[in-house]
């Protein structure tokens, strides 16, 4: 497992705490906070942009490893014996 | 000119752009089944975009998450929630359907399963379970076409013409282009759909309160329930976290196991196309909160307004807009409920005839399956419009109730990909259980063992159970078989 998809999977895996139980209780409470948004707005738009952040490291990391797949060393032809 | 006059010319105008749109994209693919199911697999990373997005952003959102915000508060964002965790899966499991389709010709969901488990039976049960969940899923976007075009002509149109009208062009352009007419429309009307709620959102709070601090400041005092987690259930009361938690989960699980939009995976030109659509998708969900706002802008300014699901039409008659403006918010609003009735409808039809009639029937030829795809288009229109003039159901509520047989679909499409030791036994025991204790818990909530909790996670729960049992019970499958989906 690469470095980029194991962020995703541990991002993912506090957005799927963060996004359906009551666990961070601070964050989910209806104080207003940011331009005057409840803090739970926050808090689940907060979660919204990490995910894609770690989705997005993903995505770049594959890219690369699709370029250097395409443009990286190769055997030739008979050199291997 | 009076506005309702001035909103139907505007809407009017979106109806005939919408038509012209989408029938010029079926011109430029093939007359095969490939073409008119999957767009002979061209569509290019833009159109995927607007595909998935305004598939997913329908009635739904625009109207149900604007009425819950309302009705509920802070309840409605779970439907935020649920889209930042159910999109992700499709990042890893599209590439590989992708690859599968490419390889083996396939053109649905259902067909990915079948072959990999080696079982008929499967493809006709995901056909059933598709057009079940289909028909409400359709039934909510026409309600919403319905709602929108009533409250604003103050009731001069009904809202059987309303929804009547507005379907009568998606079935035109559906059935002449296909998923192409999708895609094209999807484009245009997500672009508009977004203008409309950045728009709405911004300027309703403002219009009505000053701004959105001061909006919510008004609600604190008047309404501090609604901003307190998870919000309030549909009777008034506290809803629990088991129930938002479970709504959350049941929810994502089944975001991208609906059928029309597993399907797209297929239609994609690249694997690489696909993974960039996942990657901007969260640009799409974050125009939820504008539409979460919309519904908050009503709560201290028009109490008490019924149905809940028209509090947007409903404040857009209440305020002293432009004439103009309220065509062409109708007319986003429409765009809401169309792009993701074409989409179902196109991939009800296409699943129904392709997974079930043709299997059942063993087979047909290609131009024999396009022509019954295309009638299939006209009764499942016909029997969504019958219930939606026929049911009271709220559009969210209506939504909440297909995810969760939607949903069973995921623990076999996982296993598929991850699991070289499922079997037929596992997976076709694993979906008709699931589906089975699903359906029990919806029409019987009252047998739940924690009340609340949303009837999907009781069916995922046995669907697991037996995949794994049955699966470790029965020979592995052969590795031919297999292979194919463990290939990098």
């Amino acid at each position: 497992m690469s470095r980029a998809s194991g962020f995703l999977g541990a991002i993912y895996a506090f957005a799927l705490v963060g996004l359906s139980t009551p666990l961070f209780r601070g964050a989910w409470s209806g104080e207003l906070t940011f331009l005057g948004l409840p803090r739970s707005i926050v808090w689940v738009i907060l979660l919204l942009l990490l995910v894609f952040a770690a989705v997005l490291q993903l995505y770049r990391a594959d890219s690369r490893a699709q370029a250097h797949d395409k443009g990286g060393w190769r055997p030739v032809s008979g050199s291997e014996s | 000119m009076e506005t309702w006059v001035v909103a139907l010319i505007v809407c009017s105008l979106y109806l005939a752009v919408t038509l012209v749109a989408g029938i010029l994209p079926g011109l430029r693919v093939s007359k095969s089944v490939s073409g008119y199911v999957a767009a002979d697999r061209s569509m290019g990373t833009l159109v995927l975009y607007f595909v998935l997005g305004a598939s997913v952003f329908s009635s739904f959102a625009f109207l149900g998450g604007p009425g819950w915000a309302y009705s509920r508060g802070v309840a409605a964002l779970y439907i935020i929630a649920y889209g930042v965790l159910g999109i992700v899966p499709l990042y890893f499991l599209g590439p590989r359907a992708r690859r599968m389709g490419e390889r083996f010709g396939f053109v649905t969901q259902a067909e990915l399963l079948a072959h990999r488990f080696d079982s008929k039976a499967i493809q006709i049960l995901m056909a059933v379970l598709s057009v079940a969940a289909f028909v409400p899923y359709l039934v909510i976007q026409m309600k919403g076409a319905g709602l929108i075009l009533e409250t604003l002509t103050e009731g001069r149109i009904s809202f059987a013409v309303g929804a009547g009208v507005t379907y009568s062009v998606v079935l035109i352009y559906v059935l002449s282009s296909g998923v192409m007419g999708v895609g094209w429309t999807n484009t245009l009307q997500g672009v508009f759909m977004m203008i409309v709620a950045w728009f709405l959102g911004l300027y309703l709070p403002y219009k009505l309160y000053g701004g959105v601090g001061a909006m919510f400041e008004g609600i604190q005092r008047a309404r501090p329930e609604l901003l307190v987690a998870p919000g309030l259930a549909g009777d008034g009361s506290q809803w629990t976290w088991w129930a938002f938690g479970s709504s959350v989960l049941v929810s994502a699980a089944g975001f991208t196991m609906w059928p029309h939009l597993f399907m797209k995976s297929y239609a994609a030109i690249s694997e690489r196309s696909l993974k960039l659509t996942v990657v901007m998708y969260p640009t799409f969900q974050i125009f939820l909160v504008p539409i979460l706002l919309i519904g908050f802008a009503g709560v201290v300014a028009y109490p008490g307004v019924e149905p809940t699901d028209s509090i947007l039409p409903f404040l857009l008659t209440q305020l002293d807009l432009s004439p103009l403006l309220v065509g062409l918010v109708c007319a986003g609003t429409l765009a809401a409920s169309m792009s993701s009735g074409d989409s179902i409808l196109h991939a009800a039809a296409s699943i129904g005839i392709r997974d079930g009639v043709a299997q059942a029937s063993g087979g047909l030829d290609d131009r024999r399956e396009r022509l019954y795809i295309r009638i299939l288009v006209v009764v499942l229109s016909l029997v969504a419009f019958y219930f939606t003039v026929g049911t009271e159901a709220s559009l969210v509520g209506l939504l909440l109730a297909a995810y969760g047989g939607v949903a069973q679909i995921l623990p076999p499409m996982l296993a598929a990909f991850a699991w070289k030791r499922a079997t037929t036994l596992g997976a076709l025991g694993g979906l008709s259980v699931g589906i089975a204790v699903n359906t029990l818990f919806l029409v019987r909530p009252d047998l739940s063992p924690i009340p609340g909790m949303h009837e999907g996670v009781w069916g995922l729960i046995a669907n697991v159970t037996v995949l794994v049992v049955g699966s470790l019970m029965t020979a592995p499958p052969k590795s031919e078989r297999v292979e194919p989906y463990f290939e990098s």
